[in-house]
């Protein structure tokens, strides 16, 4: 054995960004010796995926997305049948903040326009169907597994989250050398990511959430930056080999067993081999000089107690605060920049489920009901508005200026190679799942265009076009299946692997009402969303 | 895998005492089809007909190599630090704990009547953190035991550090026995024994490196993290009788959460648990032994989302919250008192006889907690004996502290009904519509009740919303509106605006027609008629049934396939048969006893 799990031995240095401060990643270059720099350089194969969630939703479209006004280019998307938009995102300096929208703001020195040229805002994109709450679950690709309900749902619909695709494909992880963790997923209730329950058998296994993998920033740091080990290899055989062993003479072995049993038994050998990998396999050499953080968002957060509750929220006891809100994700997106940076992961899922009322000022238990759910109503949109807003300034681009301050060696950054994207649980109104908003930052290696506004609408469609409020905004338009499918081709994904039988892009093919998503988006599903690529 | 719905719909009409099972309308809020009972005719002054018949024979579902919950396998790891190290277990639980803490979290798992609830046994996924966190456990303790010639001595035996070596191999072999056997809760074999020394090679028997690796790999091993069950010996048609060792891991984790002890182990051994009298009997103990606590009290925590319930005291200095509170000023020990108070009602109940009814229209206090005594105008009780509460307002569960307090300065009526509708009878209610933001409530006088709020928002004619909330959700919120939301009773309700100053306030109101059965417009007053009518209908008493069901198999039913053990609980449940004698009919099930191999 070379090393063991969780235990921090020598560790140089660690960025440090708590509290919202802008440090970038100064010492991470240093890190590299210029054939490590060349050589990840010269390798097309080391794109990275962070997808950020937010629950809720309802911003309204005049302040989640620019003015229509910046929507300069409309053409024809032939294969749909319908005219999409497109203009480029220019950002506004006004009193030391950068705004592409009133959600889409931060702080110049954060948000800069260079940092603005790396995003896109894409609107018009839809789950394609009523599906009530999927707190989360359903964003990443198993669209199915919500509250909602639909009478179109076909066998079996469930299905993995394209994170766990891009975990599992050949194409996207050439090579897992030095990778700690296929994906990494920080949530606290909601599990936005579904994977098959034994990846190498493929479908057959089943689909099951995929659990966190830390309870805070300091249990993640020390899983993604193991201890190098100092003792000489024991002669003995390697415990995990043996214990593997124990599994397969119960699997292989005479006992009284039930397929399904031996199966569960596959499935748990399955992630012995994940274990075994990783204690024979050597950790990159730029992830092994890294400073353990001066401290855990645990100590902002409240770890789990002796039975394994959930992590509480970023909360002082007393008042809201945002500030701690922020701060906490931003502890995690200290140890996320490194990893992705040094090859620890290349796969990340984040998801603000039950917390997102701290992004605000109004209490936990009281944003369900005056502010989600009264967001037609001017006091609680701007509710929505500010969290969400503090969401993106203080989250997202947090994690996007941290990547892009990495630099790669070669001219190119961290954020450079990955693609970031950010979306909410609904549309611009609340139970809506008409263009649900999806902003995303860097170019996965030139898999997208980047500094684009993007809107996809079928505005010959508009449900309410006489409407007065926000509803008149509100038109089917390109699919979500498309939008999933446009994430795995960024990264290196082939469309073999994932595509349907009745459509080319992710997931399972529902459209309810069918009127709203008729057969040409669907044959238009396994393209590139236009103007992107 | 199905499950027993009882689809509610979210219309319904006035059939002169009775409704017809004969499904909703698809009108506004998107009304479903079914009843509450089990279809036919539906009498509204008695108990629902069962849901459950059996007409299958024994159930053909098993759940595969089910795996140990959290809670379980932190019992067992604990049950065999301090079995096997009695004087340094609780330093080396100590040194562990970090990774303990580590493990991962069950989700509450729940079927379509308990969508933000459920039982943390049936998430049975397999997570990579499950090996990982393990897997370092295992070598941390097997490093733990090895550390000391004093540990070793006393975790291994005299013979692992004295002078001679000739006894080093049947030491050896009476650790791997004794310790490997309670690790896997099965007696081991030869063969496992030779397998699990295999670390110790060609070396000394007592090197202590290698020992902690036998440790390890003991702990690693998929007995211990798996319930690993093979049945009897022997050839059997259908389902196979579980062998002794097995009998008694089931019944001492389905109770205990634990590992079984001393007692249990020896009935094994003996071979008694494979005789009625022999099981009946550890039956009757396990269930009454105060580790059957644990398990009374996960259950019903989890099956009443006392887990969920938020921390009273944290907006404490929010000035609206602080004006609605007053002197009751909440501390951190509230919402424990107010979890507490429930669970002990429950293990009242079961260590007196007490069924459901019991559970439902038993009001006494047994809280200790001076502000939660004081909020039921009670004197403190030991918790094991309860406090008379002189308001005949309080009806029971329903108006219990736990059930009522949100930690918000206003009651929330919906999450209310949508409690009692879903969770406590085993309704279930349709999901929220389209368009459900898109009624702008009309304006309201600043001083409404919160009543008046929730039907303004919910209950307009002509919305997508109305058919659900007005019939089938709201009124079972309302029946406790004369109860504020930290629990104390109240007859106006006290409108306070942000900054906590007082806007007015109002009569409240709780006559509802709650609809129990579907069809049943009788209106109630309060929450003591609606007791009554919901312990009349037996509904909590069935739905107790099928939520237990579920805890002890640690699986969602098929209300088909599971109808005869399904049927066997809830006829003891609508019984009102002790809560006791119901989780001894679940001991007794052939599902419990026997697995299918299938």
């Amino acid at each position: 054995m070379t090393s063991q799990p969780g235990v921090v031995l020598s560790r140089r240095f660690f960025l440090r960004g708590v509290g919202g401060a802008t440090l970038a990643l100064p010492l991470l270059p240093s890190l590299l010796t210029s054939r490590e720099a060349a050589a990840q350089a010269a390798n097309p194969n080391n794109r990275c995926f962070v997808a950020l969630l937010t629950v809720h939703g309802g911003v309204w479209a005049q302040n989640m997305y620019p003015a229509d006004a910046s929507l300069t280019t409309s053409q024809l998307y032939a294969t749909a049948g319908f005219n999409v938009r497109s203009g480029a995102l220019v950002p506004t300096l006004n009193n030391g903040t950068t705004s592409v929208s009133p959600v889409l703001s931060a702080p110049s020195t954060v948000l800069t326009p260079a940092l603005v040229n790396k995003m896109n805002v894409l609107r018009g994109l839809d789950i394609p169907y009523q599906f009530s709450h999927h707190d989360g679950r359903g964003a990443l690709g198993n669209i199915v597994l919500n509250d909602g309900t639909t009478s179109t749902l076909p066998a079996n619909p469930q299905r993995r989250s394209i994170d766990q695709v891009m975990a599992w494909s050949p194409n996207f992880y050439t090579s897992t050398q030095g990778i700690r963790e296929r994906s990494v997923h920080l949530h606290t209730i909601s599990y936005p990511s579904y994977g098959y329950s034994n990846p190498t058998v493929g479908a057959s296994s089943g689909i099951q959430g995929i659990g966190r993998t830390a309870n805070d920033s300091m249990q993640l740091f020390n899983d993604l930056f193991p201890m190098p080990s100092t003792t000489p290899t024991p002669t003995r055989p390697l415990l995990v080999d043996l214990v593997l062993q124990d599994y397969q003479r119960l699997r292989n072995g005479s006992k009284r067993m039930s397929a399904a049993d031996k199966q569960r038994l596959d499935d748990y050998m399955q992630r012995i081999y994940e274990l075994q990998r990783r204690v024979s396999t050597t950790t990159a050499p730029a992830c092994n000089n890294i400073t353990q953080p001066a401290m855990s968002n645990s100590s902002i957060s409240g770890a789990p107690d002796a039975n394994g509750s959930d992590p509480k929220a970023p909360y002082d006891g007393s008042t809201q605060s945002p500030a701690l809100q922020t701060q906490y994700y931003q502890l995690y997106n200290d140890v996320l920049a490194a990893a992705l940076h040094c090859g620890a992961t290349r796969v990340v899922v984040m998801i603000a489920d039950s917390l997102m009322s701290d992004f605000g000022t109004v209490p936990a238990g009281l944003w369900h009901d005056n502010v989600a759910h009264q967001c037609d109503g001017a006091t609680g949109q701007q509710n929505m508005t500010q969290a969400q807003s503090a969401f993106f300034s203080g989250v997202m681009v947090d994690l996007a200026q941290k990547l892009d301050a990495a630099d790669e060696g070669n001219g190119s950054t961290t954020l450079d190679r990955s693609l970031v994207m950010w979306t909410q649980e609904y549309g611009n109104l609340i139970h809506v799942p008409y263009a649900i908003p999806v902003v995303t930052f860097g170019s996965a290696s030139g898999g997208l265009k980047t500094g684009n506004y993007c809107d996809y609408r079928n505005l010959n469609k508009l449900k309410n076009p006489n409407a007065t409020g926000e509803s008149k905004n509100q038109a089917p338009g390109l699919t979500w299946h498309q939008m999933l499918g446009t994430c795995l081709q960024a990264v290196g994904v082939q469309r073999s692997e994932y595509q349907e039988s009745n459509h080319n892009g992710y997931g399972v093919r529902v459209a309810d009402p069918a009127s709203d998503w008729p057969q040409a988006t669907w044959d238009a599903a396994g393209d590139m969303l236009p103007f992107l690529s | 895998m199905l499950t027993s719905l009882s689809l509610i719909a979210c219309t319904a009409t006035i059939t002169d005492g009775t409704v017809g099972g004969t499904g909703g309308t698809g009108g506004n809020g998107g009304g479903v089809a079914g009843s509450g009972g089990g279809g036919g005719t539906q009498r509204m002054d008695g108990p629902v007909a069962p849901r459950f018949q059996c007409a299958n024979g024994d159930s053909a579902i098993e759940l595969p190599l089910r795996r140990l919950s959290r809670l379980q396998y932190q019992n067992t790891i604990t049950a065999l630090v301090k079995q096997f190290a009695p004087t340094s277990g609780s330093a080396i639980l100590t040194a562990v704990a970090p990774i303990i803490a580590n493990l991962p979290t069950d989700a509450h798992v729940g079927g379509p009547t308990a969508k933000r609830g459920g039982y943390t046994r049936l998430d049975q996924a397999l997570q990579q953190q499950h090996i990982d966190v393990t897997y370092q456990l295992a070598t941390a303790l097997g490093a733990q035991f090895t550390q000391s010639t004093q540990r070793l001595s006393e975790i291994f035996g005299a013979c692992a550090t004295d002078a001679s070596t000739t006894n080093d191999a049947q030491c050896l072999d009476n650790f791997v026995r004794n310790f490997g056997g309670r690790a896997k809760r099965h007696a081991l074999g030869a063969d496992d024994v030779t397998f699990y020394e295999q670390p110790i090679g060609t070396g000394s028997k007592v090197d202590p490196a290698a020992l902690a690796d036998v440790v390890a790999l003991i702990l690693s091993s998929p007995g211990m993290f798996f319930f690993e069950e093979h049945g009897q010996d022997g050839t059997f048609t259908g389902r196979v009788p579980l062998d002794a060792y097995e009998l008694a891991a089931r019944l001492s984790y389905n109770f205990w959460n634990a590992p079984p002890d001393d007692a249990l182990w020896q009935a094994a051994t003996a071979g008694d648990l494979l005789t009625p009298a022999g099981y009946q009997a550890q039956v009757d103990r396990v269930v009454a032994a105060p580790p059957a606590d644990t398990g009374m009290t996960e259950f019903f925590a989890q099956w009443l989302r006392l887990d969920a319930l938020p921390q009273m005291n944290a907006l404490n200095s929010n000035p609206q919250y602080a004006a609605f509170v007053g002197s009751t000023v909440p501390n951190a020990s509230t919402t424990g008192a107010m979890v507490n108070d429930v669970l002990s009602s429950v293990l009242y109940q079961a260590h007196h006889g007490g069924g459901v009814s019991e559970l439902l229209t038993s009001s006494g206090s047994f809280s200790s907690d001076p502000l939660l005594a004081g909020i039921y105008a009670a004197p403190a009780s030991d918790g094991t004996t309860p406090s008379a509460v002189p308001s005949p307002a309080r009806a029971g569960l329903l108006t219990r502290a736990a059930m009522l307090a949100d930690g918000l300065p206003v009651t929330r009526p919906i999450m209310k009904g949508m409690f009692i509708r879903t969770a406590l009878m085993c309704d279930t209610v349709p999901p929220p519509p389209p368009g459900a933001c898109m009624t702008p409530p009309p304006p309201l006088p600043a001083v409404s009740t919160t009543r008046e709020k929730t039907e303004a928002l919910t209950e307009q004619a002509g919305t997508v919303c109305a058919g659900c909330h007005k019939n089938v959700i709201n009124p079972l919120g309302y029946i406790t509106e004369n109860f504020d939301a930290l629990g104390r009773e109240r007859s106006q309700e006290s409108v306070y605006d942000p900054s906590g100053a007082l806007w007015g306030a109002k009569v409240i109101h709780t006559d509802s027609v709650l609809q129990v059965v579907p069809g049943d417009m009788r209106p109630v007053k309060d929450a003591v008629e609606a007791t009554q009518r919901i312990d009349v209908s037996r509904k909590v008493h069935s739905c107790f049934a099928e939520q237990y069901f579920r805890y002890v198999t640690a699986r969602l039913d098929d209300p088909q396939q599971d109808g005869c053990p399904l049927s066997s609980l809830e006829s003891a449940a609508m019984a009102n048969q002790p809560l006791a004698e119901v989780q001894k009919r679940a001991a007794t099930l052939t599902e419990f006893k026997t697995r299918s191999f299938q």
